[in-house]
């Protein structure tokens, strides 16, 4: 190993962020990941897709860990969640969509405010700066003038915004003589040239660029490593952190993932980014006398917040030719109903109402239309009218929402994390708002076909929170507002995994980003 | 959507009128199922391993897919690779490719007496549309397997190809040209610039 100080578990976009600001400021970190490398630019994967045509499914399977590394039970869900944990360098975020808006001051007083869930141990003027900060880490364009739901920002948009679409435009004008407003989404795309990543020009494919537009953390994990102060040890999985007797630091049980034997290594701060589901199970497999719950589950809430932003799927189909999808990158949102009257009696949604190719259609074609090309094309003429869209919701946590460890195990006979997740009441009144939202947007469209996926099929949003919920107070929670484990200071549990519920329902990265660059200057300040 | 179903049988007169009368039908069977029948394929110095494409299977299968897609229409070079890859990383591809390459040039001696690449476009459609016949017409597109028929010796053989060159290529169609066809000027994957997606569609064509 290294003379490093401090470790940090996981490469994922969190891993990274500590990473880097630590690095920056001259601190050597030992980076512990649990997959292999993944190239980043992905020219080598959008190769294969975009030039061998290789399916995609393929293409990751070369990298993917094997079943007996990357797995999970799961009880009451009916959502795949282990097709979006990327277990590889860079971790999920290097494949994500890269939306990234702020939550608005309103989510971190859900609970006073709307009686969802608990009030954040943070204000949204405590993260201002630092989203800023993430902001400018991964180079977000946008703007709030169309936005009338943004809350208020100190430092600008590094980059201009995306514009919409011409399609967006037509159903726009829509939808402000329905008092909704159809606005540019905030995302980490260069809309411009920026901090040495070429500008976007439109390949369409985002989740595997080509270029490096799309923001991955592999941009400043490979300049971290160039730097020479971060030392990444891909294949190896980390079994257990045992705290000292004393407080001083922490010691990192790990193997490599083909090895035999444990190899230990000790640090004065031990950082855990290893995403919301395998923190929770990182935490409750390092259980020893002195935890004998789990670490930081004195309180027993390790695991116990686990929440999603239930999203629902749909798409309009209109009379007229709009052309839909002609860019990858995200256009229109709208976030009004974040703040809907009526919040509390169900969560905040928030509509993903991108300009975007739905092909749908392609599943329905039969093989009696193939010998013909025309034929074919003429079955898909939908494409050119269709648009999809998807309502992202709030969730609160509850007592049928949870990870706990599994039955069965992993190569090492370490359990797997089981996710326990039940839908209830408020998540029912939350999808009838989301469809009453849907019926106001079609209506306001003039679409002429519409629907919205029923209840029982949602998805996730790849958006994994609340396993180790911030408080203030120990009996309440796993961390404080840093991320600093109530029962064990040298260690932190940093992503998504801190978020109390769902932080409204606004995808949930940047939030992520700004709570590490927080956490990593208390680190730097506080225990170095 | 229309609900019509066309049987096989109905799938090989649309091919003989398609192929401009070259194709004939006597007594309900047609002259390509003939012609699969009477000539044998040589396979045996086909080599087994995967590996490179010889120079007249490659130009057979652009022959095929123009022959699919027609001209215009964004071009076809794009195909060319998936069936390289494919030759030397998937076991049994190159046998199968350059077998397919074969069936279709002896189906085009014998209609035409010209490679399956010389035939005339309307020959070179008919012979993929009699041999993309061979599956059930209610079989979903994607899994041509479901196909419920038992096909017999000659079927056999297009069978394989369906499942294993011809649905691959409908896909790589399907996200490509069957876009441009729709009336978009890029699929995705070829870099369209930023100002693609905000113009009217209308007033970025013929710039
Ligand atoms: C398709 C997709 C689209 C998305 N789009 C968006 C979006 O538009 N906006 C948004 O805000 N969010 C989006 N997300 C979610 C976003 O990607 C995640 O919130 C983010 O990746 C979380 O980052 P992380 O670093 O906390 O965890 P992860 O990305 O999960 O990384 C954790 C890393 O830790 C490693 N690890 C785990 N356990 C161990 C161990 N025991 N030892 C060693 N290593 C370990 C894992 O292998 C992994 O690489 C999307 C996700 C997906 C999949
Ligand atoms: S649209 Fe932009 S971000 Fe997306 S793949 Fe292309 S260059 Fe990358």
């Amino acid at each position: 190993m290294t003379d490093a100080k401090i470790a940090i578990i996981g490469s994922g976009i969190v891993g990274v962020s500590v990473a880097h600001h630590l690095t920056e400021n001259g601190h050597a970190v030992d980076m512990f990941e649990k997959g292999d490398d993944y190239p980043y630019p992905h020219n080598p994967q959008w190769e294969d897709i975009y030039l061998r045509r290789r399916e995609a499914v393929h293409v990751m399977a070369d990298f993917r860990l094997p079943d007996d590394l990357k797995h999970h039970t799961h009880s009451g869900l009916q959502t795949d969640i282990e097709a979006t944990r990327h277990m590889w360098v860079g971790g999920s975020s290097t494949h994500w969509e890269a939306i990234t808006p702020r939550m608005i001051e309103a989510d971190f007083r859900a609970g006073t405010t709307y009686g969802i869930g608990d009030d954040w141990p943070l204000s949204y003027d405590d993260l201002e700066r630092y989203y800023g900060m993430a902001e400018r880490l991964i180079g977000v364009a946008g703007t709030d003038d169309d936005n009338p739901t943004a809350p208020p920002r100190s430092t600008p948009y590094p980059l201009p915004p995306f514009e919409l679409a011409d399609d967006d435009n037509v159903l726009a004008e829509r939808l402000a003589d329905a008092g909704i407003t159809l606005h540019t989404t905030p995302q980490a795309r260069t809309r411009q040239a920026y901090d040495g990543r070429q500008a976007c020009v439109n390949f369409n494919t985002c989740a595997y660029c080509p270029i490096g537009a799309r923001y991955s953390p592999g941009i400043h994990l490979s300049r971290a490593i160039a730097g020479g102060l971060c030392h990444l040890r891909t294949g190896v999985t980390v079994r257990r952190i045992v705290p000292d007797a004393d407080g001083d630091g922490a010691t990192v049980v790990y193997r490599d993932n083909d090895g035999a034997d444990d190899i230990t290594a000790h640090y004065d701060v031990v950082v855990i980014c290893a995403g919301a589901v395998e923190t929770a199970r990182l935490l409750l497999l390092s259980a020893d006398e002195r935890h004998p719950d789990g670490l930081g589950n004195r309180s027993g809430h390790v695991g116990r917040g686990l929440t999603f932003h239930h999203t629902w799927r749909g798409e309009l189909g209109y009379d007229q030719n709009l052309f839909p999808g002609r860019t990858g990158v995200w256009t229109g949102q709208i976030m009004q109903f974040m703040e809907a009257d009526g919040r509390g009696t169900h969560g905040a949604v928030k509509v993903e109402f991108s300009s975007r190719l739905e092909q749908r259609g392609v599943g329905r074609l039969r093989w009696e239309h193939l010998p013909d090309a025309q034929a074919v094309v003429d079955e898909l003429t939908m494409i050119r009218r269709t648009r999809p869209l998807a309502m992202v919701t709030e969730v609160a946590p509850s007592e049928q929402k949870y990870v706990m460890l599994s039955e069965a195990t992993d190569r090492f006979g370490d359990p797997f994390a089981h996710v326990h997740y039940e839908m209830n009441d408020l998540d029912s009144a939350t999808y009838d708002f989301a469809l009453s939202i849907f019926q106001r947007i079609r209506d306001a469209t003039r679409a002429s076909t519409g629907f919205l996926s029923p209840f029982q099929m949602w998805d996730t949003a790849a958006h994994h929170m609340g396993t180790a919920r911030m408080s203030e107070a120990v009996a309440d929670g796993v961390v404080n507002s840093f991320g600093q484990l109530h029962d064990a200071p040298p260690v932190f549990a940093l992503g998504g995994s801190m978020f109390v519920g769902s932080g409204g329902a606004v995808n949930p990265t940047l939030t992520m980003i700004a709570l590490a660059l927080r956490s990593a200057e208390y680190i730097e300040s506080q225990l170095l | 959507m229309s609900e019509k179903t066309i049987t096989r049988r109905q799938f090989l007169m649309y091919s003989a009128v398609a192929a401009g009368g070259l194709v004939a039908l006597g007594g309900g069977a047609a002259l390509l199922d003939q012609a699969r029948r009477q000539q044998t394929i040589t396979q045996d110095d086909i080599p087994a391993e995967p590996g490179s494409l010889d120079e007249q299977t490659r130009v057979t299968l652009a022959a095929m897919v123009a022959a699919y897609v027609g001209t215009g229409n964004g071009g076809t070079n794009h195909y060319a690779p998936f069936f390289d890859w494919q030759a030397v990383n998937v076991p049994e591809q190159r046998r199968r490719f350059t077998l397919f390459a074969r069936t279709l040039n002896l189906a085009a001696n014998d209609l035409s007496d010209t490679s399956y690449a010389a035939a005339p476009l309307d020959v070179r459609r008919a012979i993929l549309r009699d041999g993309m016949g061979v599956v059930m017409p209610d079989s979903v597109w994607f899994d041509p397997q479901s196909a419920t028929a038992e096909p017999d010796e000659d079927d056999a053989l297009w069978l394989e190809f369906n499942r294993h060159i011809i649905v691959e290529m409908v896909k790589i169609f399907l996200q490509t040209n069957a876009l441009i066809m729709l009336g978009y000027n890029f699929w995705p994957g070829q870099p369209a610039g930023l100002d693609e997606y905000t113009t009217p569609i209308e007033q970025t064509r013929g710039s």
